[in-house]
């Protein structure tokens, strides 16, 4: 799936979930998204990093360099502050789409009303 | 398999002020990941040669490399974003601030060592010693302190204006100060040591031409060794953009 506009926020929000669960490096958060959204979400394989490195600036995240099989890579993880906003964006983020999703479907009582 | 260098990625990020640190670490994790990725190409069958193309094309062409870094402004660094401030100013300051503190701390240390540093140290010894300590303030850390502007200026692909300004500044307002060993004179230094008929002096240029000849003479000479090799620096710069 390409990426349109409205989805601008979504990288952070699904980095911010997988994280939650372990700490991964890049790569690794790439194909994790294109396996969970089941080929649905495919998020551009370099562009991530930019993402990643500013969700640190802003605290949410932390890196640290980790030696693995000889090589060592940058392993992102979620911090006390990245879970509280995970919390915050998803609530927004399911009250939105269900609202998205009700007009979408024809309104309450049948007809979309915008 | 050699992996991508990035080389042309890196300096369009640096001139368009992104934090050197974000850069490398960007450049480093996109190699990563080619390796990733080729390597998965060559497990799922892919011949080697082929390989590297599919890897460099899903890593996303350049551009597209560039413009997701570029959106976003907070990775820009604090000296892209306030040039005038970092490099302009804040050397002076900081070379003031470093100069002051120094001279503090060396007023601290003799008042509070002055018997045994009297006893210990031949007067002489100790006269020269604060000589040296006080030239290397004044004309050594302002040289260290331009170095390092320009070699900051240097990673970031910065515009010379400001770093220039900079260290010209500092390196003019260091090179003002004289620092004079006199067996005769009585200065500062000899309120901390009394009873002492040898101090040193120091003290600011006066507005004499004289004077002002001789700072400005030390004022080109500090900033030469510095100034000519970043002006190497640039003129290569220049030759090979």
């Amino acid at each position: 799936m390409a990426s349109p506009g409205y989805l601008s926020g979504v990288p952070e929000i699904l980095i911010l979930r997988l994280l939650s669960d372990r700490e991964m490096y890049g790569y690794e958060i790439v194909q994790a998204i294109e396996v969970e959204s089941e080929s649905e979400i495919v998020l551009g394989e370099g562009v991530v990093y930019p993402v990643l490195h500013s969700l640190e600036q802003r605290g949410l995240l932390k890196a640290r360099r980790k030696p693995v099989n000889g090589r060592t890579r940058v392993y992102y993880s979620v911090t006390r502050t990245g879970k509280e906003r995970l919390r915050d964006v998803a609530s927004e983020w399911t009250r939105i789409a269900s609202a998205v999703s009700r007009i979408l479907d024809g309104g309450r009582d049948g007809k979309a009303t915008i | 398999m050699a992996k991508p260098r990035f080389d042309e990625l890196r300096e369009r990020l640096l001139r368009a002020g992104i934090a050197p640190s974000h850069v490398e670490r960007y450049v480093r994790e996109l190699r990563d990941h080619y390796e990733d990725l080729y390597r998965a190409a060559c497990e799922s069958g892919v011949p080697p040669s082929a390989a590297v193309h599919a890897a460099r094309t899903k890593l996303g062409s350049d551009d597209a490399l560039a413009e997701s870094v570029l959106a976003r402004p907070e990775l820009r660094s604090i000296a892209a974003r306030y040039p005038a401030l970092v490099f302009g100013v804040a050397p002076l300051l900081m070379w003031m601030g470093l100069h002051t503190l120094a001279v503090w701390a060396l007023l601290g240390v003799v008042t509070s060592n002055e018997h045994e540093l009297r006893s210990q140290i031949p007067l002489d010894r100790l006269v020269r010693m604060i000589e040296v300590y006080c030239l290397v303030l004044v004309r050594v850390l302002p040289v260290l302190l331009s170095a390092g502007v320009f070699w900051s200026a240097m990673r970031r692909r910065a515009s010379a204006r400001w770093p220039i300004t900079g260290a010209v500044a500092m390196t003019i307002a260091a090179a003002s100060i004289a620092v004079i060993a006199d067996d005769e004179q009585v200065g500062l230094v000899t309120s901390l040591l009394p009873g002492l008929r040898t101090a040193i002096l120091v003290g600011y240029g006066s507005l004499n031409l004289s004077a002002l000849g001789e700072s400005g003479l030390r004022a080109c000479l500090m900033l030469a060794l510095t100034l000519v090799p970043y002006g190497f620096w640039l003129a290569r710069r220049t030759h090979t953009h």
